[in-house]
């Protein structure tokens, strides 16, 4: 069974193949589904000049056949099978091979959002004339003064010791305190500090201000942000036994 | 050689000959950009479509918490927080014959400007400012299907108040 393309009525078509094939002891299978006929070459060929079909029910024929099934030779059907199946490829070659490109476009959106903060940063570092801070430049630095004596001995560059009398004596150091603050309205800070332990022996201080861990001394009250110079100092009574002595500062900078 | 072999071998040679994939009309080719997360960015919301968004959240310039993705930069003056996002530009063939990537003229513009004017912040993708005047060019000749790394970065100032800072920028691409 093969395909047949055929331009006629369908009606007529299936009549003359019908008897056709009858004359050969055969039946005609139709399909369901019109104009979908199978007939066999032998009897595809119409002896019944078209009706005149009308453009729907050239379609209707042509559905099943396009470019794909046989015509019965040499009639009509097979060079308008050819003009149509010719048309076909042209338009798929316009459309898809010599059209000509013109802009097209597209576009896209990215909603951006952040929620701003305001924060004021804090941070401690060595000063030019003053004892190399470990972590300097962080939040969380550490002055060590290594091994030093009332007397004699050696003193950390950038540190002074002051001996006074008999009392007691002193090592003193400059740091840099560097305050900014962000996406606030501030004229200047509050910088409190205060011992992490208390030492009732050792004298802790910031510039003139005594640090205790009792509570938060305030070393200013109108602090200009940038960096600001301290000056650290511990005092170390005679009395005291020799051996390590250790404690941390804790400074808390508040915006005005 | 058989009428039907003679056909579908034109209708194939037709199909998919060098020559034929030069070029194609608009209206079987639509171009799309979907911008989508990169590997190294923040997580964008509705990621590989044409609208995202991009929401770092509260941030502030000193401490405080940082996405994952995004870096922030604190200068003397301003903060600036970035970070990687991919945008995609595709066209597809509207009759499913071929990809047009390959039948069109094979590259596009993009172009990005913000929607709404700002300011006090600057937008920038890559090292170039985004306004809501001009459209920045961030592409002359990209290629169709190819997902390309862009940077995306907000600088604030700190005078600044704090508060919600947001806009959106419009991505557009043009076959060229």
């Amino acid at each position: 069974m093969q395909l047949t393309p055929v331009r006629h009525e369908l009606s007529q078509v299936s009549a003359y193949c019908e008897s056709c094939m009858a004359k050969q002891g055969k039946k005609l299978a139709h399909s369901n589904q019109l104009p979908v006929l199978w007939c066999p070459p032998d009897c595809a060929g119409s002896p019944t000049p078209a009706k005149a079909p009308g453009i729907a029910n050239r379609f209707l024929d042509m559905r099943p056949t396009i470019c794909v099934g046989r015509d019965a030779s040499p009639s009509e059907a097979g060079k308008f099978m050819k003009k149509l199946c010719l048309l076909l490829i042209c338009s798929i070659f316009f459309i898809g091979g010599v059209g000509t490109a013109q802009a097209t476009s597209a576009s896209a959106t990215m909603a951006v959002s952040v929620t701003v903060a305001s924060s004021i940063s804090f941070v401690i570092q060595s000063d030019a004339s003053g004892l190399a801070l470990t972590n300097s430049g962080t939040s969380a630095v550490t002055a060590s003064f290594g091994t030093m004596s009332a007397y004699g001995g050696t003193v950390p560059t950038g540190v002074t010791r002051t001996v006074n009398g008999t009392t007691n004596w002193k090592i003193s150091t400059p740091f840099d305190a560097v305050i900014a603050v962000a996406n606030q309205t501030s004229s200047n800070y509050t910088l409190t500090a205060q011992l992490a332990s208390s030492d009732s022996t050792n004298t802790w201080q910031i510039g003139a201000t005594t640090i205790t861990s009792a509570s938060a001394a305030t070393l200013t009250s109108t602090g200009t942000y940038g960096t600001t110079v301290f000056t650290f100092s511990l005092t170390i009574p005679f009395t005291e036994a020799a051996g390590a002595i250790s404690n941390t500062i804790n400074f808390v900078a508040t915006a005005n | 050689m058989p009428r039907v072999t003679r056909y579908l071998t034109l209708a194939a040679a037709m199909l998919f000959a060098p020559a034929a994939r030069a070029q194609c009309l608009p209206a079987v080719c639509a171009l799309a950009v979907t911008i989508q997360s990169d590997a190294s960015g923040i997580a964008l919301g509705g990621s590989g479509s044409s609208a995202a968004t991009m929401a770092f959240g509260t941030m502030q310039a000193y401490g405080g918490t940082v996405p994952t993705g995004v870096t922030r930069t604190v200068g003397a003056t301003n903060w600036t927080i970035s970070t990687p996002f991919d945008i995609k530009v595709s066209c597809t063939n509207l009759l499913n014959l071929l990809p047009c990537t390959l039948i069109i003229s094979p590259t596009y513009t993009l172009t990005a400007q913000l929607q709404s004017a700002d300011g006090t912040n600057t937008w920038k993708i890559g090292s170039s400012t985004l306004s809501s005047a001009t459209p920045l060019t961030l592409a002359t000749a990209g290629t169709y299907g190819n997902v390309v790394p862009y940077t995306f970065a907000l600088t604030i100032p700190f005078t600044e108040a704090a508060g919600t800072i947001s806009n959106t920028i419009n991505f557009v691409a043009v076959s060229n």
